[in-house]
């Protein structure tokens, strides 16, 4: 039989499958591993390309502002590690250099993330005036 | 100290804060702060308050706005918006002074007809500063904003400037032009002449003696000072420390007072008129009564037109005693001793019995308004004339007939003198007169020479040579 969504009695919270299939019958007893919506399914790989090095940078919830991952950019690729949850959620990404020249502007952009890996390109433009 | 010492943020409220020193920075230091200040870790989760959109040109964004105007005293060098909604925004232009000045010169600002506080710890010298030109959305007097510097003090008194400079939408930075001088004209006694009133009567006046009125919009009663004296006091009037009114039916503030009205040419150096050569200039409008030495002035009415008044000279001869005949009169040219008898004609026949002399001849202004009329060498005194009917009224009447183009003429002085000197009736310089004087009684010999009559009139002596044959 196949779970879809459905509740279980005890908690009174809505359960969704973690991983799509078919759960096997064994023994006369069914299980399925089952989260709440609020906890991750997973680990997805968010990169952001092209950073300037030595830029700080700042994932977060972009709904609640909750800090998601931070950093200062040693290449201009950083990879980031991030849990992913059904349904997508949307992420602000900040990226920003304005202490040491050469400076640019601030970088701000959204990105919805899901179980698939994504690639954000960052392109800052450079702060003559600061 | 820096920048961050000065200034405060508050990330609930988003104001930015002036909250401690006196030390006065650029915008693009602010905006360089808040750069680097917001890419730390801890303001990462922060919005970023403000946007560069050329180095003297910036915006608070997100929300960011100052916690007070004041806090705005405390910078310069570039201009700031500040986007608090879509439509909603302030706008602090940058204006700064530039020009040659007097080292002590202290300017000011002018918006609205009311002053702008300068910055903080503003003295002397050149300013920068920024200045709201738009308020909530609306252009403040339509982002109009004027620079004065007119300083006048005892013994210190400047040739005044005023600028107007128009912020454009974003703000910007906005030079404004300004140059003051020492004035050597004006000692700064403006405060101690008494006499003179301001009047925004629009009074009409023949200034230049044409028979014909001007308009004028302001009257300046000198009040019987001379024109240097009413320029002092007028500079005086409109100096930077005067708040009251410029005049009757007027209540700019002397310090704003500008021009007589916005569509004239402004006189920067002196609003109501300049002083050079010993002759007044008064701005267009200005009409400059009762003072001392009226013919030096040089009035622009309404219209614009230069209004000068006629020049009134005399002729004196000096050297001569009591019961000397004298007699000065147009000669037949430069260097004659002859008598020009033919300076008019009768118009017609005049009969015996006549009271009234016309002739044929324009009578111009250097003609006096009463004096001696000759008719073929028969003297008349008249009382009256008529320059447009070329009309003499002659004391009593005729004591004959003439025929008509009888010759005449009007001596300058033609009479007895009553003490050392002899002066003739007041009359208009139009031009040079070639005269001849005459000088005769018995006892002396006859003397006689020629000069020119010029636009400061004519003073010569008489040389009274005693005669030892006559007897």
């Amino acid at each position: 039989m196949m779970l879809i969504g459905s509740g279980h009695p005890s908690l009174g919270a809505a359960f969704v499958m973690r991983g799509r299939g078919v759960s096997q019958i064994t023994g006369g007893f069914a299980s399925a591993q089952q989260v709440l919506p609020t906890d991750p399914q997973g680990t997805m790989t968010l990169t952001l390309t092209n950073l300037v090095v030595g830029s700080r940078y700042r994932v977060e919830d972009a709904t609640t502002g909750a800090l998601v991952a931070d950093g200062t950019a040693a290449a201009a690729t950083v990879p980031l590690a991030i849990e992913y949850y059904l349904p997508s959620k949307t992420v602000r990404i900040k990226v920003r250099k304005g202490t040491a020249a050469p400076k640019y502007q601030p970088f701000d952009t959204q990105a919805v993330i899901g179980s698939l890996g994504q690639s954000i390109f960052v392109a800052q433009v450079a702060d003559p005036i600061a | 100290m820096a920048i961050q010492d000065d200034f405060t943020l508050n990330y609930a409220t988003k104001k930015i804060s002036h909250t401690s020193g006196a030390t006065r920075y650029t915008v693009n230091a602010l905006y360089s702060w808040l750069m680097d200040l917001f890419d730390d870790a801890g303001q990462m989760d922060d919005t970023v308050p403000i946007s560069a959109q050329t180095p003297t040109e910036y915006t608070l964004i997100n929300g960011w706005e100052f916690n007070a105007d004041a806090d705005v005293g405390y910078l310069y060098g570039g201009s700031i918006v500040v986007q608090k909604a879509t439509t909603d925004r302030d706008v602090w232009a940058n204006f700064y002074t530039l020009g040659t000045v007097e080292a002590d010169v202290v300017m000011y600002f002018q918006q609205n007809a009311a002053l702008v506080a300068s910055h903080p710890g503003y003295a002397t010298g050149h300013i920068d500063q920024l200045v709201k030109v738009v308020s909530a959305g609306a252009d403040v007097d339509s982002r109009n904003v004027t620079v004065f510097a007119r300083n006048n003090a005892a013994a210190n008194a400047d040739l005044y400037d005023n600028f107007t400079s128009t912020a454009s939408a974003t703000g910007g930075r906005n030079p404004v032009p300004i140059a003051t001088s020492p004035d050597t004209n004006d000692d700064g006694s403006g405060s101690a002449v008494v006499g003179v009133t301001v009047n925004f009567n629009n009074p009409m006046a023949d200034v230049d003696g044409d028979s014909t009125a001007e308009s004028y919009t302001v009257t300046v009663d000198g009040g019987g000072n001379s024109t240097l004296q009413a320029y002092r006091y007028l500079k005086y009037l409109t100096r930077r420390q005067n708040t009251g009114a410029v005049g009757t039916s007027n209540a700019t503030e002397g310090r704003f007072y500008r021009y007589a009205n916005s569509g004239y040419a402004e006189a920067k150096q002196a609003p109501f008129g300049t002083y050079a050569g010993g002759k007044f200039f008064g701005a267009r409008g200005v009409l400059l009564t009762n003072v001392s030495d009226p013919n030096n002035r040089v009035l622009i009415d309404n219209s614009g037109a230069t209004k000068t008044p006629p020049v009134s000279i005399t002729v004196n001869i000096t050297g001569v005693a009591v019961g000397d005949r004298v007699l000065v009169a147009r000669s037949t040219g430069s260097g004659s001793v002859l008598v020009n008898k033919s300076q008019f004609t009768l118009n017609g026949a005049h009969t015996s019995g006549m009271s009234t002399v016309v002739v044929n001849e324009a009578v111009g202004n250097d003609i006096p308004s009463t004096g001696v009329l000759r008719v073929s060498d028969t003297r008349y005194t008249y009382t009256a004339l008529n320059r447009g009917s070329k009309t003499f009224t002659i004391s009593g009447t005729l004591g004959a007939g003439f025929a008509g183009a009888t010759p005449a003429y009007v001596p300058l002085i033609d009479d007895v003198a009553a003490g050392t000197s002899i002066a003739s009736p007041a009359m208009t310089f139009v031009a040079d007169i070639d005269v001849v004087y005459r000088v005769r009684k018995k006892g002396i010999l006859p003397f006689e020479n020629s000069a020119a009559v010029g636009s400061t009139g004519l003073s010569a002596s008489a040389i009274r040579t005693t005669d030892t044959i006559a007897v």
